[in-house]
């Protein structure tokens, strides 16, 4: 009887209890402590201090800088290759096609650390042999440069990312009415005119959720990171998520870790939301 | 309706029963066993786990109603596994800890040592490494030497005989003898200087500011400014390291400067002491034996330059479980003073002891009984990197000297920045 009568509530608490006991209260809680000077063990209030000092951190701004700029590349290279290699594979309904739709999708199945030992030995180990047997300097020492490294780490994240974001390409690609397409034919379009006039415009829903995964996820970068430079040479590809974890469990100056994570929260909602309500309206 | 709300409850029953009995097992089995103790031992070196299994094993032989629990976490995520533990609660009986800073994070979980009979067998240079508040918490794991390895093969083929370098001309005319026969030898330069890692950079700076405190390690962490004192020979060495290194010096990796460029004689020299003996001998039996020295650096330079000789691990007991703190305080005793503990330490983590009077003849190799003889003389003077304040290594010290060697600051920069961020850190860290 109980249940029957509270069967709204009956379904929603359970989630809800664990929403709120393992993501409201421990942000609650990080609130808090980015408040206070915590290593991890002991912590007291000390106000705006971390905040204050963040924002004259030169180490943070940079990496914040270099968060942004990986970000809006990444951003754009993603969904650049994502949207070519839909074209590609949607192009055709055959074999060799259903086989490339299986290869570009490959990377995305292996996890980040992997990925960036795998390319680690590329750029280290491969890129040197090549260096050396045709005598190129531009393939020499990859990842111990500061420009190289974050091309690195661009790549690494293109490669892995661009299959998944094909995958949301096709289905919306595939879910656009073939009459349309037809029409425009018999009025005269090329390819190239069916492709910017009739297909594009409708995926303008696909763009918005492409566009803000990919943002939101090179935001959040870490593991890639780690693995493949972890910020070297001299933390000059340290992103913001790297930043936060050597602060809190290098340092272990954790109360300021969080204000850094705090930071990093707005900037990622911010964006996020700008986002979503810019491509919304285009959508309509 | 009465019927359909008992089977919700029964289904919700078999859901959460199984857990009931998961807890119920767990606490009954630790009431059934009152006088069996697990202890938990934390370590933070992956490549002696196996080793310390063994001890483990060993001592429960003996002692059939205590077993050791073995967590390995290293490679950078050490210390943060282990603030982990002490988090959520499950805080470890033994710890493997580095450096003071390290133990002044836990000072209020450890317990003092001082009453232990081993304690009385430690090396005196080594022991103010374990010292927090005045207390004695931490025993060093083993004795290091700090240096430079050479490898005998190449020096010999170059011509030049190791003994006869005394001073630091004598070994600029060395790495000059060597350079010049670069192609002839095979090598891909002078040093093998890994300067991808920041931890060699640390353990190496540590050659220029130990001397300033004079073994105490509790005045290092105190201190607040980074001693320059003998901040021109530190600026010579590392430009004699950015000129004779395999290039690019910063793609250079720990372990293939060990594996491949140190054990192929590729190059003369690496920045390491006796941690590579293992790796060494576990690629070619013989190996350290045969090819394997050290050289100190000249800092001083007034002929009392000897290899500095120090620990990075002290272990220490938590007071967080007074039931098991005995056994706990028992079994790193046991490890220290045993005869049976030590043949694992010395012949298959092939580590010097960090004890006194030890024999030297059971040593299995002549660097490592080079290294105890110079540890445990009068004037052994031990590293003191490890005091650091947290992530001056990793996150200032290393970075700024990688920029060093690759032209993007100045050593007058370096300097500024390095004394700066030092006296920084120190004092947020230490306001805590």
């Amino acid at each position: 009887m109980l249940i029957k009568k509270h069967q709204y509530w009956a379904f929603v608490l359970p989630a809800l209890l664990f929403i709120v006991l393992i993501i409201a209260l421990p942000f609650l809680i990080g609130i808090y402590y980015s408040f206070t000077d915590s290593n991890g063990l002991r912590a007291s209030f000390i106000g705006l201090k971390n905040y204050q000092i963040l924002f004259r951190d030169v180490i943070f701004l940079q990496s914040l800088w270099l968060t942004v700029k990986f970000s809006v590349v990444s951003v754009l290279l993603i969904n650049l290759f994502g949207l070519t290699f839909a074209l590609i594979v949607t192009s055709s309904d055959n074999r060799f096609n259903k086989a490339l739709r299986t290869i570009f999708f490959m990377p995305n199945l292996i996890g980040g650390i992997l990925l960036g030992f795998i390319w680690q030995f590329i750029f280290t180990s491969a890129f040197k042999a090549i260096a050396s047997s045709l005598n190129i300097s531009f393939f020499n020492g990859w990842l111990s440069d500061p420009s190289t490294g974050f091309w690195g780490i661009v790549i690494l994240f293109v490669w892995q990312m661009s299959g998944y974001i094909m995958l949301i390409y096709v289905s919306f690609l595939n879910a656009i009415p073939q009459n349309t397409i037809q029409a425009a034919r018999l009025d005269g379009a090329n390819k190239w005119q069916t492709l910017l006039f009739i297909k594009l415009p409708q995926l303008a829903p696909a763009f918005t959720i492409s566009l803000f995964l990919t943002l939101a996820n090179s935001f959040k970068l870490y593991e890639q990171n780690l693995a493949l430079t972890n910020g070297g040479p001299y933390r000059s590809t340290e992103m913001i998520s790297m930043y936060i974890y050597n602060t809190a469990f290098v340092n272990f100056q954790q109360g300021y870790a969080q204000a850094a994570g705090i930071i990093l929260f707005l900037c990622v909602t911010l964006i996020s939301f700008l986002q979503l309500a810019l491509s919304r309206r285009r959508e309509k | 309706m009465f019927y359909k709300n008992r089977k919700f409850g029964a289904i919700l029953f078999a859901l959460i029963l199984p857990l009931f009995f998961m807890t119920g097992c767990s606490s009954n089995s630790q009431q059934s066993n009152s006088n069996k103790i697990t202890l938990n031992f934390f370590n933070q070196k992956p490549e002696i786990s196996t080793q310390y299994q063994k001890l483990a094993k060993m001592y429960t032989k003996k002692h059939p109603n205590v077993s050791i629990q073995i967590t390995t976490s290293g490679q950078g995520g050490g210390a943060a596994a282990l603030q982990a533990k002490f988090a959520s609660g499950e805080a470890p009986d033994i710890i493997m800890l580095g450096g003071l800073p390290e133990i002044d994070r836990y000072k209020d979980h450890l317990v003092s040592l001082k009453s232990l009979p081993a304690t009385k067998t430690i090396l005196p240079s080594l022991l103010s490494g374990g010292i927090s508040n005045g207390r004695l918490v931490g025993l060093p794991v083993d004795l290091e030497a700090y240096g430079w390895s050479y490898n005998k093969a190449v020096f010999t083929k170059a011509g030049i005989n190791a003994a006869n370098i005394h001073n630091y001309t004598d070994f600029v005319k060395a790495v000059k003898k060597l350079d010049a026969q670069k192609e002839k030898l095979g090598l891909s330069g002078v040093f093998g200087f890994n300067g991808a890692d920041t931890n060699s950079i640390a353990s190496v700076s540590a050659q220029f500011t130990s001397q300033a405190y004079d073994n105490d390690q509790v005045k290092a962490f105190n201190s607040t400014s980074f001693p320059w004192k003998y901040g021109s020979q530190m600026h010579a060495y590392y430009n004699l390291i950015r000129n004779y290194s395999v290039q690019p010096i910063l793609s250079v990796k720990y372990d293939p400067s060990v594996q491949d460029l140190f054990y192929n004689g590729k190059v003369a020299m690496i920045p390491q002491g006796n941690w590579i003996i293992p790796t060494l001998d576990g690629i070619e039996k013989g190996f350290v034996q045969k090819n394997l020295g050290m050289i100190p650096f000249f800092v001083k330079n007034d002929g009392s330059d000897r290899l500095l000789t120090g620990s990075s691990w002290y272990l220490g007991v938590t007071n967080d479980h007074p039931k098991r703190e005995k056994a706990a305080k028992d079994f790193v005793n046991w490890m220290f003073t045993s005869r049976e503990a030590e043949n694992v330490i010395i012949n298959e983590m092939r580590f010097v002891p960090a004890t006194k009077n030890f024999d030297i003849s059971r040593l299995p190799d002549d660097l490592s009984k080079e290294i105890y003889r110079i540890g445990a003389s009068k004037n052994a003077r031990a590293p003191i990197h490890k005091q650091y304040p947290n992530g001056f290594s990793t996150q200032v010290l290393g970075p700024y000297i990688q920029r060093y060697f690759v032209r993007d600051i100045s050593w007058n920069q370096l300097e500024k920045v390095i004394t700066t961020k030092y006296r920084q850190l120190r004092e947020i860290q230490s306001g805590e």
